[in-house]
């Protein structure tokens, strides 16, 4: 279940008085100041900030981290200078080992013993945070190299800030070497930029207050549903939609403050969401739904598979098995197989609908299709198994319980905030576009603090991000 | 959608993009602001102080809000010898009235559906930083409390029960803003002398003018659902981990734990549910681990039907009126419910037998055959 992961761990989140207060002022003033020194001692400087980030959470994990680097920068020195397609495909090989023994061995040992009836022990492990996002990025730097797109060997320190920056660590976007490591070789990059500040500090602020202010306000929403014995359609349908809200202000946030971020050390972060709920088909919808985790997936599966080039038929089994994929990377429970497997139909089938039949759909229907959809579809990621998510639709055909049931009662402030969520997240333009629009003032100073200032006073009720924990 | 985002833009670039700064200045000045209110939080939470963390107000009087919050404030940073330790049943308790009564200096941790984690916050930090002067611990023992399933009351505020100097949550959230406002607010205009009192001799106390009576307890019969709590055997844990290990590593505080008073409508509800038994085995349990420390003293009022049987005492079926208070502080000076191990098991038969003669009447308003006056 997609909140499974809330109970037990405390951790330095960018939404923390540590983090806010301490660590990242700490860590920029830390990294420019070192600059002015030596180039190198400033970017020392950010390995040991991400990497104490990182080692906060769990110290064990940090040496899995570590050894991980070590692993993949080694493999990508060999394969420098013997380029044998072997070399690749063995370290691409340990790494999903890796992913796959800390993410899907319990899941894998749960199927085994009730399909055959055997007693193996699961080990409970906890999910380090973050693998699947550097062991991807590790696999595409590795897939880089052997294809000859990273002429230039950078250093290990660059290679190591690369997979071990804090602002994109824990929760992506997933990155590519090509696209960051020149940025941390740059000489212009280890200079304050305070056009870049600025920017970076309105951008995060932004980021924070939708998570604080808005996908935190719509968890409470979202859980009760989840949590509740007996929901009727009221509650399913405004626990429901808070659950998609949340899902989106929480990520969209997250994007933003890991933007931010690394504009602060004059990195540019790709965008990974681009309002994904405006979108009105399935495909727009993944082109601007975690934009570096399809980039991954198409570049990594879908294309090696054959893509489109091997006919019809196994052009939509490749997207089924993209999609498959896609929804087990999620979470390691068929609740989330089947949330993916059924975005892959449903790609499935705009393709039939737009290219083979090549019928075309007005923009209000298409776009209320691809909303319902995706609304409705989180409920499998959300609920604790198949037959809880059905549970959930069957509240929606229970008009006899045509008043809360208890559980999700609409006060002025729930409906309030509901509204602003449907105004910002239909009409409202995407925080990008803000970014490429902004300039230095005094309005947008004002606007910065009061949203940081409101976001940290709401600290006290600290949630994790949604995606941390994949 | 397209034509409100670029609206939207425009507007932003027309209205927000006015008053342009050069990146310098703005970075400069959005880091003096962000220090200058960090400085001010700090400074005027401090100052006011609003939940006596640090210190009693800087001639500002302190004002009631929340008592899981204020408890710990008030176990620091006032004058005592004596606490009074207990769940909404002992919240009318009156400071000036049990300094009087046994020649104390109190004051109250009392809060609606306290539980055991929290109890055992406080007794913990009361304990270990006013060692010496703590003499003695009155403790208002309500069962219920000691149950696994009622959420920490603490947890809320866990971040003012640590001993921490600097504390984040404290300083820098909308509640301590809130809380700053409404003390400095109260001090300013003193009408509000309720919530003065409730910090002074009517500490944590509910507001007045809650009706007492038969009827009312009548009435709350017939509203009856369900057990507050459903005892259970982790109950036995609680008694050891939150109580008893206070009053065995502190020997020099005497701990006078009594039994509060409920009506005895309460055992005929237990009755009606099948939990006589259970709810007199787990007294029996309690009593029994007390025995043994000499410095605590059980006083059983939930046998005392010269009160419980008095209906007019209650306006529900476990809380009672101020006016027992009174009678309970002067049987506590005096000893006259006190009791041993071997009297408390007397005392569960009494409760049997006492549950009995007044059974049928219960059951008769319960089923509505009788209607409350």
């Amino acid at each position: 279940m997609l909140c499974d992961f809330l109970s037990g761990v405390e951790f330095v989140l960018f939404c923390s008085y540590i983090f806010v207060l301490l660590f990242l002022p700490l860590t920029v003033a830390g990294y420019f100041l070192l600059n002015k020194i030596d180039n190198r001692a400033g970017r020392c400087w950010l390995l040991a900030a991400s990497l104490y980030f990182y080692g906060y959470f769990n110290t064990a994990y940090l040496f899995l981290l570590l050894g991980s680097l070590v692993f993949n920068y080694f493999i990508g020195f060999l394969l420098y200078s013997h380029r044998k397609r072997w070399l690749m495909i063995f370290g691409i090989a340990v790494n999903l080992f890796l992913l796959g023994y800390c993410k899907y061995y319990d899941f894998f040992v749960e199927n085994l013993n009730s399909l055959f009836g055997t007693d193996f022990v699961l080990k409970h492990l906890m999910l380090p945070l973050g693998i699947s996002f550097f062991t991807f990025q590790q696999i595409s730097y590795l897939s880089d190299v052997f294809h000859g797109e990273l002429e230039e060997r950078y250093s290990p320190l660059t290679y190591a800030l690369f997979v071990t920056f804090f602002p994109q660590l824990v929760a992506g976007p997933i990155v590519l070497a090509n696209e960051m490591m020149p940025q941390f070789a740059k000489k212009e990059n280890s200079v304050p930029n305070f056009a870049n500040l600025s920017c970076g500090i309105f951008v995060f602020a932004l980021g924070l207050a939708k998570k604080m202010l808005l996908a935190d306000n719509f968890a409470p929403i979202a859980s009760a549903l989840f949590a509740a014995k007996d929901p009727g359609f009221m509650d399913a349908l405004s626990g429901t939609f808070a659950c998609a809200m949340q899902v989106y202000f929480d990520f969209s946030g997250y994007s933003d403050m890991a933007i931010g971020i690394g504009l602060m050390f004059n990195i540019m972060l790709p965008v990974n969401f681009l309002s994904p709920y405006k979108a009105t088909n399935i495909q727009e919808f993944w082109h601007t739904w975690h934009i570096t985790l399809g980039r991954f997936l198409t570049s990594f599966i879908y294309f090696p598979l054959g893509g489109n080039r091997k006919g019809k038929i196994r052009t939509y089994v490749n997207l089924l098995i993209t999609f498959f994929l896609s929804g087990l990377w999620h979470g390691a429970s068929w609740c989330f197989v089947f949330w993916g497997t059924l975005h892959g139909v449903a790609l499935c089938i705009h393709r039939i609908w737009s290219k083979e039949l090549k019928l075309k759909m007005a923009v209000v229907p298409a776009f209320i299709i691809t909303f319902l959809f995706s609304w409705l579809s989180q409920v499998f990621a959300w609920s604790r198994d198949m037959s809880h998510a059905f549970s959930i639709y069957a509240a929606f055909g229970d008009f006899s319980r045509e008043k809360f049931s208890g559980y999700a009662e609409l006060s002025s402030n729930t409906i309030l905030l509901f509204v602003v969520g449907i105004i910002l997240v239909f009409f409202f333009p995407s925080t990008d576009s803000f970014r490429r629009n902004f300039i230095p003032s005094k309005w947008n100073l004002l606007l910065a603090f009061a949203l940081l200032a409101w976001s940290v006073l709401s600290f006290n009720k600290i949630s994790p991000f949604i995606y941390f924990n994949f | 959608m397209k034509v409100t985002e670029n609206l939207i833009i425009s507007l932003y670039q027309k209205i927000i993009n006015r008053a342009q700064m050069k990146p310098e200045n703005f970075v400069a000045a959005f880091l003096v602001i962000f220090a200058a209110a960090i400085i001010f939080a700090i400074a005027a939470v401090w100052f006011v102080d609003p939940y006596i963390r640090y210190h009693r107000g800087f001639g500002l009087k302190e004002v009631y809000r929340q008592s899981e919050a204020m408890m710990p404030g008030v176990l620091r940073n006032f004058d005592f010898d004596t606490v009074l330790f207990g769940s909404s049943v002992c919240q009318n308790f009156d400071l000036d009235e049990i300094n009087k009564i046994l020649h104390c200096r109190s004051v109250k941790a009392t809060t609606p559906g306290l539980e055991s984690e929290t109890l055992d916050k406080c007794l913990e930090l009361v304990l270990k930083e006013r060692k010496g002067e703590v003499k003695r611990c009155l403790i208002g023992a309500d069962l219920f409390c000691f149950s696994r399933n009622i959420s920490p009351r603490w947890k809320d505020y866990h971040y003012l029960y640590t001993d921490d100097i600097f504390i984040p949550e404290y300083f820098f959230s909308i509640d301590s803003a809130k809380a700053v406002g409404e003390v400095l607010e109260s001090n300013i205009k003193p009408d509000k002398t309720a919530r003065f009192r409730m910090m002074e001799s009517k500490m944590f106390s509910n507001k007045p003018g809650i009706p007492y009576g038969k009827k009312y307890l009548e009435y709350g019969v017939t509203q009856l659902r369900e057990n507050r709590s459903a005892m259970s055997d982790d109950c036995l844990t609680n008694f050891e981990n939150h109580l008893y290990r206070h009053i065995r590593n502190n020997p020099d505080v005497q701990f006078d734990i009594f039994l509060p008073p409920y009506s005895i409508y309460f055992w005929c509800f237990q009755v009606e549910l099948g939990e006589l038994e259970k709810m007199l085995e787990y007294r029996r349990r309690f009593a029994e681990g007390l025995q043994n420390f000499p410095n605590a003293v059980l006083h059983d009022f939930n046998a005392d039907f010269s009160i419980c049987s008095n209906l007019e005492n209650f306006k529900d079926v476990s809380h009672y009126s101020p006016a027992v208070n009174t009678e309970i502080l002067k049987k506590i000076h005096s000893g006259a419910v006190k009791c041993d191990f071997a009297q408390f098991i007397r005392n569960n038969e009494s409760i049997r037998s006492e549950t009995q003669k007044h059974q049928a009447e219960f059951d008769r308003l319960r089923s509505g055959a009788v209607q409350p006056r």
